[in-house]
Order: structure tokens, then sequence, then C-alpha cells
């Protein structure tokens, strides 16, 4: 199985730590409060759409809310799939960095 | 909830079709406002969605455009497929729309034309020229010969004026002479007011010299052909030796003041000394304002000149250059435009144009059926209305733009006979600059979205799922719709054929009318100096009468034409004037007058035969004078005394003749006052032949004169030739009038061929179903025609009362009028008849013969 993107991988944990409440504007949100980064829209949306195409995650309208202008949230979760590929990601990242001293220390 | 993202970035968001699930994203869009809103301020979150909105534009246009492009090339192609599937009704829609828009486009540069006289001058919206009120409240255009230079002398506001005036005259130089250049008499500011082109000669200095003469180019190449005209002399009148100090370009046509030739105004001062005078009107007057003058600034300063010198004038006021061409109520030297000529032509352009676009209409929803499926097929593949909308209006346009390139090639084809029946200079130059372009290119798009609006929604229209599924009612041939255009282009069409038959039967009316005079055998020899009238005229008189063909001869400044002048005549009693006094024409003649014209004698004398000495004071009236001057019979006038401005005596009335016409019979007939002596100006001897062929007689009229006056070439013309002459515009008119009618006929025509030819495809099984069951022939035919028929009465009937209102207007322009008679609109209707028959018949005749079997084999 082809590894994620890291952009992937921020997302779909992003999915995963946000739990009920993950949709566009929380996930980029959590994103940027947590890495400190600047989120454009497109970096969030694109790949939310691909992943939900893909089938890692998973789509379901919400019931429109006034704070919106009456318009739904699209929430997502994440599918079998997608655990299975943060599964993997996550294995990787553990063989390749065992081993590796805390580099933070090191400067 | 009170802020909300500005409005308009929101609106242009939504509307720019991001992808499907739109509406999520906006929301998420909208949540991100408030939150930054409550974070950082309202105005921070404006400025944010405002940046995002425009970031995204460029990207989202980009896509716009290319997904254009990909759906462009499919419509084109679609669009060029049902070309060829059905070449007639396109063909018919592209030749209806090219010959509309060729009739159109040459209506367009003939009204541009005559809106654009005299622009060409760089000074055009400071140029006027100075008309006047007279004592007799009406307007004119002539002035008294000092006013221009006293006006532009004393007036700061009137930066410069000229004066002008034209008259024919005998030039000569060498061996070539000929009579009838038109010389204008100007000023030396002439030229520095007008832009007319000098091709050589010194502008400023050209018309200094009083015996200098500019000539325009063909002029020049008339008289010196390949010889360099400036330093050579010319004669003119076979007395006064002028210079050519100048030529000039040609007068471009759309010049309201038309010459041959220039010459200084000094010149003509030198015979008519009286112009030097106030109190004789003899010239026109143009002004030059100085800039920012305006002509209503003159207004008391005028009333002051008036006041200060004999102009024998109420009131002056200054008429713009521009509008003297269209709108000029005064007397012109030369003939002028027409605004309701003008505004009839447009609106026939637009009548026209209508009749093309309900051809595409009526074609275009009469075959909606077969691009029902195509309409369903694309709505369900996720086209929306307004998308299909553009679809079916781009189609209509570009097809609006193939019959501009068919109209364009067309007009340039018929241009040169176009110019010659409306006496024009037209060309397409004026659609090929910046300006024409975009008229041509806004004219496709109107006259395409006019024409492909309605079938545009009618198809737009359909449900994709009834079309699919074939639920829908067939939209069939009888839409009340169709109809209804059926019926007005019909009743446009009707109109026209009953305005052109009018028109033809006022024409001929005014041919037959009775003049008054005999007109026949009547040969006129115009005397183009004074001299000749006064001195001459009696000896050519003489020598002429002793000719065996000519029984009466006169030398008079009257006959055919505008009366040789008129004033107020009032009747006189006991040696007292009445009252009033009327205005009536003046005509000068020597005693032969009555019998060479064979006016009728009502009262009194035939003129003054025998009593040669006593004939300056007597007059003949006419019938009409009789009753203007307040006599009851002719019988009471003869021997009273009326008084006129020709000369101080009182006029002895000594005969009354039946009325006679002088000038078009458009004008009524005029009261007139014939004097017993020639006048010096616009002499002419008239001779009365004897029955028989002419030409001998002129033979020997030309020896004749050629013996007594060898220095004037010798012309002629016959009195009934000069009659038909005024009748020459009108003729033209008519010509046009009926090409219109024909071709609006013919637009009509071509669109109910297009809807025969598909009622008769539409029924062709109905048809072979009546054959088998033992239907005739012209039993179907009459099927197949009766719709058309009945829509083609009722537009009758409905153009009836229009084109006798509309025509009745355009009779009350003369004053003597043929009747509208009801035979007209049974000929107008039959016409209108016989060819939607005829058009008809023939889809009827070819369904109708088909052989049954064909029709119903495909079940």
């Amino acid at each position: 199985m082809k590894l994620l993107l890291r952009s992937e991988e921020l997302v779909l944990l992003a999915v995963w730590h946000l739990g009920d409440n993950a949709y566009g504007v929380t996930v980029r949100r959590y994103l940027m409060a947590e890495t400190n980064q600047h989120f454009s829209f497109a970096s969030v949306y694109d790949p939310l759409d691909r992943l939900t195409r893909q089938g890692f995650l998973k789509a379901t309208d919400g019931a429109p809310t006034k704070e919106r202008g009456g318009r739904r949230r699209r929430f997502f979760s994440l599918t079998d799939k997608g655990l299975g590929a943060l599964a993997e990601v996550q294995r990787v990242n553990a063989v390749l960095w065992q081993g590796v001293p805390q580099l933070a220390n090191r400067l | 909830m009170s802020a909300r993202p500005p409005r308009w970035a929101a609106w242009l968001l939504r509307h720019l079709r991001l992808r499907g699930d739109d509406d999520i994203l906006l929301g998420d869009f909208e949540e991100e406002f408030h939150y930054l809103r409550q974070q950082q301020g309202e105005a921070y979150a404006r400025r944010w969605y405002v940046r995002h909105v425009l970031i995204s534009l460029p990207g989202f246009i980009d896509q716009m455009i290319r997904w254009c492009f990909y759906m462009l090339k499919n419509y084109i192609l679609v669009a060029a497929r049902a070309f060829r599937k059905h070449p007639l009704y396109a063909t018919i829609n592209v030749l209806g729309l090219a010959l509309a828009l060729a009739c159109s486009l040459t209506i367009l540069l003939f009204v541009a034309e005559e809106r654009g006289f005299d622009a060409f001058h760089v000074n055009a919206d400071r140029l006027y020229r100075l008309e006047r009120i007279g004592m007799n409240d009406a307007p004119s255009s002539f002035t008294d010969g000092p006013t221009g230079p006293t006006i532009a002398a004393e007036f700061p506001q009137i930066q410069a004026a000229t004066r002008l005036s034209r008259s024919e005259h005998l030039l000569r130089h060498g061996e070539r002479q000929a009579y009838g250049d038109a010389i204008a008499y100007v000023d030396t500011t002439f030229l520095q007011m007008f832009s007319f082109e000098v091709l050589q000669g010194d502008r400023a200095t050209m018309l200094s010299a009083p015996n200098s003469i500019v000539l325009t180019a063909s002029l020049a190449e008339k008289y010196f052909g390949e010889v360099n005209p400036v330093g050579q002399t010319m004669v003119m009148d076979n007395a006064t030796e002028l210079v050519v100090t100048g030529v000039l370009a040609d007068v471009p046509a759309n010049s309201h003041y038309v010459f041959d030739a220039l010459a200084p105004f000094s010149l003509l001062i030198q015979s008519n000394s009286w112009l030097e005078h106030f109190g004789g009107v003899g010239t026109q007057t143009y002004v030059l304002l100085a800039p920012g003058a305006q002509p209503n600034d003159l207004t008391a300063d005028f009333a002051h000149f008036a006041e200060a010198n004999p102009v024998w004038t109420q009131s002056f006021y200054l008429r713009p250059l521009t509008d003297i061409h269209l709108h000029s109520d005064v007397y012109e030297v030369t003939p002028q435009g027409d605004m309701a000529t003008v505004r009839l032509f447009s609106a026939i352009a637009l009548f026209i144009l209508l009749l093309a676009c309900i051809n595409y209409v009526n074609l275009s929803t009469a075959r909606a059926a077969q691009r029902m499926k195509e309409v369903g097929l694309r709505k369900v593949l996720g086209a929306d209305r307004v998308q299909l909308l553009f679809q079916f209006l781009g189609e209509s346009i570009l097809l609006t733009a193939a019959a501009l390139a068919v109209a364009l090639a067309l007009v340039g084809l018929a241009l040169p006979a176009l110019n010659t029946l409306l006496a024009r200079e037209l060309s397409l130059a004026p659609l090929v600059t910046g300006q024409g372009l975009f008229v041509l290119m806004g004219g496709v798009f109107l006259i395409g979205a006019a024409a492909g609006i309605y079938p545009a929604l009618h198809l737009a229209r359909f449900l994709p799922a009834q079309v699919l599924k074939q639920t829908i009612r067939r939209p069939g041939y009888t839409s009340r719709l169709r109809q209804g255009l059926v019926v007005v282009q019909f009743a446009v069409s009707t109109t026209l054929i009953v305005a052109t038959l009018v028109v033809g039967q006022q024409l001929q009316f005014m041919q037959q009318q009775d003049l008054g005079f005999d007109t026949e055998q009547v040969l006129t020899i115009p005397l183009r100096d004074g001299t000749l009238v006064t001195e001459t005229s009696k000896v050519l008189k003489e020598r002429f009468l002793s000719d065996p063909q000519v029984i009466h001869a006169t030398v008079t400044n009257s006959g055919v034409g505008a009366p040789s002048g008129s004033g107020p005549v009032a009747a006189t009693q006991f040696g007292e004037r009445r009252e009033s006094s009327p205005v009536h024409g003046y005509v000068y003649a020597d005693p032969e007058f009555q019998p060479t014209l064979g006016l009728d004698v009502l009262a009194g004398e035939s003129l003054w035969t025998g009593r040669e000495n006593r004939h300056y004071t007597e007059v003949l009236i006419t019938r009409q004078a009789v009753t203007t001057l307040g006599w009851q019979t002719p019988a009471d006038a003869i021997g009273q005394t009326i008084a006129t401005t020709v000369f101080d005596d009182l006029a002895t009335v000594v005969g009354v003749v039946d009325d006679f016409h002088t000038a078009s019979l458009q004008r009524s007939v005029r009261p007139m006052i014939i004097f017993g002596f020639p006048k010096a100006q616009d002499g002419k001897i008239m001779l009365r032949l004897a029955p028989g062929s002419p030409q001998h007689a002129i033979a020997r009229f030309e020896n004749t004169w050629t013996e007594v006056v060898p220095e004037w070439p010798f012309e002629y013309q016959f009195l009934d030739d000069a009659v038909q002459q005024r009748y020459a515009q009108d003729l033209q008119e008519a010509t046009l009038y009926r090409s219109f009618a024909a071709l609006a006929l013919f637009i009509a025509c071509l669109g109910l061929f297009g809807l025969a030819a598909f009622t008769a495809e539409q029924r062709t099984k109905e048809i072979g179903v009546r054959k088998v069951l033992g239907a005739s022939v012209h039993q179907i035919i009459l099927l197949l025609s009766r719709e058309f028929v009945v829509l083609v009465s009722v537009a009758v009937l409905c153009a009836a009362p229009v084109a006798y209102a509309l025509m009745e207007r355009w009779l009350d322009g003369f004053a003597y009028q043929t009747d509208i008679s009801w035979t007209v609109f049974v000929v107008a209707a039959l016409i209108a008849f016989a060819i939607a028959g005829l058009t008809v018949s023939y889809h009827a005749l070819q369904a109708a013969r088909q052989n049954p079997v064909r029709a119903l084999r495909s079940e």
C-alpha cells in the first residue's frame, strides 16, 4: 500500500483527534493551532476531498445551522481504510525513528 | 447574528459555481468569517472575506472560459448539423435576414448621410445662416446686401460673415463655352469660414481681386483639360473677363450648398449696385460665431439692428448650418432633404427587419420538436436553462452574422444603382470606421437576440423527463403565436402594397390634371441675359413668328416652375386701398402670353392687343384673384383698379383668365396677376407650334438664333417635358416604395414557404391516411391551404384601416388629391392572396400528389 502524503497524514490525524466535530473549519483551525503554521483553505479542503474520494474518509452532511447562514456542515470520519493507512504511517514512522535520540536537545 | 459578510462578495462567491458541494463550502466560509469577526473584529473579517473571494477569481474565470470554448465547439457542431439536415429552413432564415439587413443597411447609410450634411466643415458647430421673419410673417433666408458686413463689424460675437449668392452663367474659355455652371458669389471670408478643400491657390487671397474666379476640379477639367488653369482667363456672359486664381476640390455630396465656381461678391455688386444698400433682399448671409458665443445671445443685438436699418424685417434668427438640409422651412436655392422621408425610411427599415425576425421565430418554434431531444439530453447531462438560453441565442446571433455578410455583399452590388436613384453618393466606407463596425456588431447582437430570444426561451423550457419519455405534446402547427406573427407579416406587407398603389395613383392623377394651359407643342427657348430680354427678344420673336410652323410667340418670365415673383396686392375703391392685401403670384409677359399658352378668357379682353402704348398699367388676373381681391364674378373685376408693389401707379384689370398652375400640384393654385411686359430676369420665348413634327422647325430656329445672337448658345425645351421633369423626384420615390413593398412581401412569403413546408412534413401521415381513404388531390390542397387563407384574410382586414389612415395623411400634403377607392384594397388583397397562395400551394401540391404508400410504409 502506498504511503500517505504528509498533508494527507496531517488531515487524517486532525480528523481522528476531532472525533465527532471534524469538518472543514475545525480541521483547519486544529491544524493551525497545533502546528503554529498557516493553512490555506485549499491545503485543507483539497486533501479532505481527495481522501473522501479515495475512501479514507466518510462524509456525512449535518443539519443546517443559523450561524452558517442556514447552510449544512459536512462532517468527516475515518473509515477502516483510513485507519489502516494511518496505522501504516505510524508503523513506518516508528521504524524509521527507532534509535534516533531527542534531536531538539542536540542543538 | 447581525453581521454578515459583504453582500456582493457573497453573491459573487455563490455565482462562481465552485463545484457540486458549494453550499457546504460557503457555509464553512461564513463560519470562518464569524470566527474571525469575534477574534479580530468586524473590519478585519470583512477584509479577509473579500480578499479570499478576489484571489480565487482568476482561477474560476479561467475555468469558465475554458468551458465556454469546449461547449462552443459543441454548439457550433450541433448548429452545423441542424443546418445540413434541414438546409431549406436555414436558407430561408439567412436569406430573409440578409435581404432585410441589406435594405436596412442601405437606409442606415442614407439616413446617416442625410443627418451628417455639412458636418465636414471644421467649424460646423459655430456656423449659422442668418434668417429673418419678413413683414408678411414669412420666414426667409434672404437678407439685404449690407447685412452681413454690418453685423460682422458691429457684433463681437460674430467672428466672420459671408454673403452667398448663386446664379448660372455662360462661361467661355477659347473655343469651349457652356451655359449652366453655377457661380457662387462670396465674400473673401468664405474660404476661412468653410472647409472646402483647396487644391491650388492661396486660400487667404484667391478671392481678393474683383475679377477672380475659383473653379472646382471638374469645372477646371471641363474647360482646361490637362492645362493648369491658374492664371488663365475666362469670359463670363460674353462681357466680363475673369482670371482663374485657384482650384477647389468638387463640392462634397453632403454639402447643402452646391456650386461649380466661386467669384468675389464685389463682382456681383458691380452689376447689381442696389446690393450695396439696405432696402432690397438679394443674398443669403452665413456667419461664424466666436468661440463660446451662443446664437441666443444675439437676439437683442439683432432687434436693435433691425430697428436702426431699413431692412423691412420683424426679427432675425440664426439657423445652425447642420440643420439646413433636413429642417429648413424656408425657400432653398438647391433642393434639400426632408426629415419626414428620413423618418419614414427608418420606420420601413424597422418593419422589414421585424418581418425577417418573425420568420426566424416562426421557423425555429415550429421546428422545436426536432431540437427537443437535444435539449432533454443536455439537461440530463447537467446543462441548466441559462446555458441552453445562451446556446440558442448564440445560434441566432451566429446566423445573423452570416446574414450580415451576405447583406454587405448585396449592398455593395446594389449601391451604384441606388445612388443614381437617390441622387446621392453613398458608399460602404462609413461602415468600416470604428463607429461603423461598432454599429454593425451591435446590430448583429440586437437583431440576433430579438429574433432568438423567444425560440430560446421556448426551447430551454422543455422538461427533460417529459421529452425523453415522449409524453410531451409535440408542439404542433397551430400555435397561436405563430398565427399571430404571420398575420403581422402580411398586415405590414399589405399596408405597403396599398401605399405603393396609392402613391402611384396620386402621381398618375397629378400628371393627368388639367394645368390650365395647353402643354402640347409649346417650345421654350431660354434667354439667359437681361439684354437679350429687353433688346433682342423683339427681333427674335418677329423672326420666329415668320416661321410657317409658329402660331403664337410670347416673351415671358413665367410658364413652368416657380412664378417669377410675388407680392401683396390690394383692390382699390374710389382710389382708396382696401385694407387686406393678400399675396399674389406675379407673371410678366407680353400681350401674346394668353394665346400662346391657350388660357381661357373668362371676361374682358385677352390682352391689350392694338393698344400697345397703354399696356404698362393694365393687367390680367386669374379666376382665383377675383375671389381673393373681393369681387363676386369675373365680370365685376373688369375696369377695376388694383395696387401692387410693382409700380406706384394703380393698375387696371382688363381681363380675367382661368386659373393655371405654375408650381407642382403639391401646392394649390395661386391667385395670379399678369403684367403686360416682360421682366429683364429669367426671360424666355415661348412658341406655340402647329401640329406636326417639330424637328425641322427647331433646326430653322437654331439658324435664326445664331444669326441674331451668335454669342449665346441655342437651348430649347418642350413644355410638356418640363412639366414631366417636375414629377421626376416623385416617380423615383414611387419606385423606392414599390421596391420596399416587394421586399416586404418576399420576406413574408419566404417565412410562409418555410411554414408550409413544415406543415406538409408534419402531416405526411395524415395525408397518406386521407388519400388511402379516398381524398382527392384538391381536397388535400384545400386542407393544407385553408389555414393560411384565413390568416392572410385577417391580415388584410387589419391592414386596410391602418393603410387608409396613413395614406390619407400622406395625401394631405397635396393640394390636389386622388380618392382612395375601395379597389385599391381589393387589388392589394388580391396580390397578397395570390402570392401567399402560390407560396403555400407549392408544398400543398407536392404533399397531395405523393404516393400514400411512401408516407405510411415507415410504420
